[in-house]
């Protein structure tokens, strides 16, 4: 109950960041098109930093 | 200043998060559309574009040859993707009338599959599917039934997402998914949803479009060519499809970071979705998809024009923003230590979900 409490606000704020960071793919045109996602989409965020 | 700033974010962040809701609760209750389901039996077919799937195939090809529905009405349609794990081996030996392999040796992505799987379809309804995730044997009845009624032209299944358990999760991802899928159920009652689950949808074949090959959201972009059609895309609650919760928010946050630049390619190529005048659920639409693009932005407006305003009633909510962030923060470091399991694979078994 404890770790999901803490979990909640990390969640959201994590998902909230993910639109910011779908629009640097979205204009720079990384726009990870290829979903076979597994595969693809951690490696290129990774590349991110 | 800094107040008018405050107020502006506060009350577009209260908005998307709250009072969408709240307005979906009273339109629904006002002017609800429930669809008229009848069961019948329309010729199907089942794509599913796969690529290295080596792995989960096998359980998938056995998922859809076990769902209650009249073989002789029935195709599965693999369509593979250039693969090279071996994934095409596996596939080939279940090829018969039922499944139909379709083994393209370009490399298409997942859009240019689809595309070509659905050109060769011959079911009535086409059905899409993912391979990790499994059907409930009813869940192809279900998706059918809907189109009983004229008005509807896309259906979506639900999702749910299991834990390590076998219950439906309902920790912060799991959570996050449920809110996600009572949204969506509102508003495909007042009309439609503003896109489908990918891993289990439907749509007449007629109503088929092709998308471009580079497109990310082929379970937006299809039903919302729909809807901008005319047709209706709902949600159906009794047609299930079972995976696993992301084992972490991190990799939650990797499909959502696709989900998200998706939708930017969305309004970048069907801008009409942003006119009242073309898009039947305009007010869902700007209010779910291009809301949800946003809140980040105000969720920083807010916390810096707060900075500007730290009095009375503004220190406590400097103070509330501060305390969420902290458990954000203790959140990640939660997150770090907690090691990742395998997320195992799950075989459903009518509503019920165990592990082989």
């Amino acid at each position: 109950m404890t770790k999901k409490a803490f979990l909640i606000p990390y969640t959201f704020t994590l998902l909230n960041w993910a639109a910011v960071v779908g629009l640097y793919h979205f204009v720079h045109k990384t726009a990870l098109g290829d979903i076979w996602p597994e595969q693809h989409v951690p490696a290129k965020l990774q590349d991110l930093g | 200043m800094a107040h008018i700033l405050i107020w502006i974010a506060l009350a577009f962040l209260l908005y998307v998060h709250v009072g969408y809701p709240f307005v979906l609760l009273v339109w629904r209750r006002l002017a609800s559309r429930p669809v008229r389901k009848g069961f019948w039996e329309p010729s199907v077919s089942i794509l599913i574009a796969a690529r290295n799937e080596r792995e989960t195939i096998e359980a998938k090809i056995l998922n859809c040859l076990q769902l209650d529905y009249p073989k002789e009405k029935l195709q599965v349609l693999l369509a593979l993707d250039a693969p090279s794990d071996g994934t095409e081996e596996i596939a080939w030996k279940y090829a018969d009338k039922i499944v139909n392999i379709l083994s393209f040796s370009q490399h298409e992505g997942k859009a240019g599959t689809l595309n070509r799987a659905a050109a060769l379809a011959k079911g009535d309804i086409l059905v899409f599917a993912d391979v990790r995730q499994q059907f409930d044997r009813r869940a192809l009845r279900e998706l059918v039934a809907n189109f009983h009624d004229p008005s509807v032209g896309a259906v979506s299944g639900e999702l749910m997402l299991m834990d390590e358990s076998g219950r439906e999760a309902a920790d912060g991802v799991g959570l996050y998914w449920r809110y996600e899928k009572w949204i969506r159920a509102q508003e495909a009652e007042i009309h439609s949803m503003m896109g489908a689950t990918g891993s289990i949808y439907a749509i007449r074949r007629e109503l088929f479009t092709p998308i471009p090959p580079d497109t990310i959201l082929d379970d937006v972009a299809i039903p919302m060519n729909i809807v901008l059609r005319g047709k209706r895309a709902v949600f159906d609650g009794s047609a299930l499809a079972y995976d696993q919760v992301s084992a972490s928010p991190q990799l939650e946050y990797a499909r959502k970071v696709r989900t998200l630049t998706g939708n930017y390619q969305v309004l970048a190529r069907m801008p009409e979705l942003l006119s009242p005048l073309h898009n039947p659920v305009w007010l869902q639409f700007i209010s779910h998809k291009v809301g949800r693009l946003l809140v980040p932005y105000f969720l920083v407006l807010l916390f810096i024009a707060n900075l500007f305003a730290l009095h009375g009633i503004y220190l406590w909510l400097f103070c509330l923003q501060g305390t969420w962030y902290m458990m954000a923060w203790a959140g990640s470091l939660l997150s770090l230590r907690t090691p990742v399991p395998e997320a195992p694979r799950m075989v459903a078994v009518g509503r019920e979900v165990r592990r082989p």
